[in-house]
């Protein structure tokens, strides 16, 4: 096994860090999130409020912590609904190939066309705002890569022998795309789905900043920046750590994403 | 006594597509295989054999199609099936072993794996446990030593010669009644090819197999296979026991391809 580099590394810890917050969030945090105390508002970062608290006294590292959740989960769900809708165009098209193909990447190159976050904006207006809705929209405007990737992985897969070997002892095509060819395809594709995870993460953030995502109280990252604009003046701590939590999540992922690439590449100088 | 042929392939007359052209790769060949032997089917590259092999079952590439001809397995009619019959005989009636047995293993499953894959496939009823069995038994039949930890090895974890053995074992898992084996030797080194070539002739007698061995090496031939037959552009141009052939061959494209065969201070 070939080492990591630190990069790659600095990213995993990141990711495992954040990822425990968000799965431990009732055992890290001592104060209740939605726990106002009006007496307490705006106070600057101290003991006993180690991030200081907002505008209605409520304890900024809670909600920090329990939006960990919300904006971690919407990326993995946002990403795994992207998977699944790629990876089952990308196989299709790339294992019948033919019209099948044709039709199926003229789709992905009309998709790819609509400005996904404005397309994203007009559902979320139609449909309303929910976490639900959000990670389905969020998948369904970002499998198109994903299906790119499998699909040119299956279009070299398909033609080595040991798909013939499984047809030969009688294997259905369902099951030597299920069996033979996703499995061996699915590298690069987790790469991209973990800097999938990074967008998404940005993409839920720019939603609830603008009002169109996570509703309050429920707290995520880009809405607690939303409420922090009118305090910015006077309050910098409510702007700077969801902020620095956003920065921090989306360079973890990258950086572990581009390190995945970079460690499965098999031209990488030793 | 003359008995039925397990396989007939009668007139089979093979096209393939390439853009507008249409080249003719099988040219109207008749074949008969027996049960219990081993029959040699030689010819250079491109005579036809290969495909001639792969249709059998149906598993031609997309630019072939079959023009016209019968193939007849065991009382069936092999070409007029559909898809799904034919998948029910792939690997449990008729199986195969390619050229290749490094490509040839789905390199992200361990051996067992692959084994089991092909016995569930065609004994539903038979659970984990029992496909277990069953694949380290083949394993056994192709003299593994080791089998139970050969399981859950990974292809590149074997040697050529090894692969090739699982390959065998994979397709003999089903007691298959015919066995194609599509140059099963070309990819191994010499010393290995014997070894391979005489579980073949083991395997014939122990399981009662019929075996179409394909192979561009007519010595090859020569060691194992009772009928040979010659293929070159397409057609059969000679068929007979093999000591025939070798000794008398009547057309003159098998005695150009026997004098190829390389005699130590030959004269």
């Amino acid at each position: 096994m070939r080492k990591l580099n630190k990069l790659t590394i600095f990213g995993l810890v990141v990711v495992a860090v954040m990822a425990s917050a968000a799965l431990f969030a009732p055992f890290i945090v001592r104060q209740d999130p939605g726990a106002i105390d009006l007496q307490n508002g705006l106070m600057p970062p101290s003991a006993s409020h180690i991030m200081g608290t907002d505008s209605l006294g409520r304890d900024l590292f809670s909600r920090m912590v329990f939006g960990a959740r919300i904006s971690l989960s919407v990326g993995f769900v946002a990403v795994g609904i992207s998977l699944i809708a790629g990876v089952i165009f990308g196989s299709i098209a790339g294992y019948y190939g033919g019209w099948v193909d044709s039709v199926i990447s003229r789709f992905i190159d009309i998709m790819l066309c609509f400005p996904a976050f404005f397309l994203i904006l007009a559902t979320i207006a139609v449909l309303g705002p929910s976490i639900w809705n959000i990670m389905i929209i969020i998948g369904l405007t970002s499998w198109m890569g994903v299906a790119r990737l499998i699909r040119a992985e299956i279009l070299s897969l398909k033609e080595r022998e040991f798909v013939e070997a499984a047809r030969a002892v009688g294997a259905s095509d369902f099951r030597i795309i299920t069996r033979h060819l996703i499995p061996n395809g699915m590298g690069p594709v987790l790469v991209s789905a973990t800097l999938g995870v990074a967008g998404a993460i940005l993409t839920e953030s720019g939603l609830s900043f603008l009002g169109l995502g996570v509703q309050p109280p429920v707290p995520s990252w880009g809405n607690i920046l939303t409420e922090a604009k009118s305090t910015l003046g006077i309050a910098w701590w409510i702007t700077v750590f969801p902020g620095l939590a956003i920065l921090i999540t989306v360079l973890g992922y990258n950086l572990l994403g581009e390190g995945l690439r970079e460690h499965f590449n098999p031209h990488r100088k030793q | 006594m003359r008995k039925e042929p397990l396989l007939e392939i009668a007139d089979l007359r093979l096209d393939f597509r390439q853009g507008d052209r249409i080249v003719e790769a099988v040219r109207g060949v008749d074949l008969k295989v027996f049960e219990g032997e081993i029959l040699g089917l030689v010819g250079e590259s491109g005579s036809g054999k290969s495909v001639t092999a792969l249709s059998i079952t149906g598993l031609l590439p997309k630019t072939a199609s079959v023009r016209s001809g019968k193939i007849f397995f065991d009382g069936m009619d092999l070409l007029a099936s559909p898809e799904e019959d034919l998948r029910k005989v792939r690997g449990s009636r008729i199986s195969y072993v390619f050229q290749d047995p490094a490509s040839s293993l789905n390199p992200v499953f361990t051996i067992g794996e692959q084994l089991m894959e092909t016995v569930v496939l065609h004994q539903k009823a038979a659970g984990r446990a029992r496909a277990f069995d069953i694949a380290v038994e083949s394993l056994k039949d192709v003299g593994m030593p080791s089998p139970k930890e050969l399981m859950s090895a990974y292809p590149h974890q074997l040697s050529g010669g090894m692969r090739q053995r699982v390959m065998i074992a994979m397709a003999i898992s089903c007691r298959p009644k015919l066995l194609i084996a599509d140059e099963p030797t070309t990819a191994l080194d010499v010393t290995v090819q014997a070894q391979i070539l005489e579980l073949l002739s083991e395997l014939k007698e122990e399981l009662s197999l019929t075996v179409i061995l394909i192979t561009h090496d007519l010595s090859i031939v020569s060691q194992v296979a009772e009928k040979t037959a010659v293929m070159q552009q397409g057609r059969i141009v000679e068929y007979g026991d093999t000591e025939m052939v070798y000794r008398k061959p009547s057309h003159p494209y098998t005695k150009k391809l026997i004098d190829c065969i390389p005699k130590i201070g030959g004269r």
